[in-house]
């Protein structure tokens, strides 16, 4: 599938460093975030994180979109942090949509199903049901569904 | 008092430029120092999570192989059990 271009759409540039690209539509209520590096470390993964609750509590999002296709490995302690309690937070701020764009190598697909049951069971279940989480290929695709 | 010789006040005004010059290559190779050690963080960081994504996989590999083991006995048991049930 063809890459989309973000700014064509409408999306404008919240923030740009070495380590991530986040843009944001307010018609569409939709805030993407696109990872640059291989790896980025937890203090920045964080940081850049706490960045965009900024973004969403100031908004009125309720989708989120996680391209983290340059990946090729993962601090599992980070997205733990992430998959937990950041979620569950704007959870609380309406952005209950996630749409997760991995990169297209079995074997960190394999990896990210290993580590993401174990989160699962760690999930409250109030949140789980509230949460709508759906895999996809490309920006375009997860803007639509 | 006399004015000191030109010589001397060129002297001065070089040896000034270049301790301001030395303290301008100190604090750049610092910076450089600094952002290396950083760098060098982060590797460890990566490499640590590397080791951690392999046990994970190496876990789950394991896991699934008792698995297979204990459904091919599994089987077999009830191979046998069949067998026995037939006589």
């Amino acid at each position: 599938m063809e890459e989309a271009d973000l700014e064509k759409m409408g999306f404008q540039t919240q923030f740009e460093d070495r380590w991530s690209i986040v843009s944001y539509h307010p018609e569409k209520k939709i805030v993407v975030c696109s990872l640059k590096p291989d790896y980025v470390p937890i203090e920045h993964f964080r940081s850049m994180f706490l960045k965009i609750s900024e973004l969403v509590k100031n908004g009125d999002f309720t989708k989120f979109v996680f391209d983290k296709r340059s990946l090729r490995t993962f601090h599992q302690p980070s997205m733990e942090w992430y998959f937990i309690e950041w979620k569950q937070e704007m959870a609380t701020y309406g952005l209950t949509k996630h749409r997760k764009i991995l990169p297209d190598l079995e074997w960190f697909k394999t990896a990210v199903a290993i580590e993401r049951n174990k989160l699962l069971e760690k999930l409250p279940s109030s949140l789980t049901t509230k949460l709508d989480i759906k895999y996809c290929d490309s920006i375009s695709e997860a803007v639509d569904v | 008092m006399s004015r000191p010789p030109e010589a001397f006040l060129i002297f001065r005004a070089e040896l000034k430029r270049l301790e301001l010059e030395k303290e301008k290559l100190r604090q750049q190779y610092e910076q450089r120092i600094f952002n290396l050690n950083e760098e060098l963080q982060f590797l460890k960081e990566q490499i640590g999570s590397q080791e951690d994504m392999l046990r994970s996989a190496f876990e789950y590999a394991s896991r699934i192989e008792r698995d297979m083991k204990t459904f091919k006995n599994d089987v077999l048991n009830d191979k046998v059990r069949l067998k026995e049930s037939h006589h």
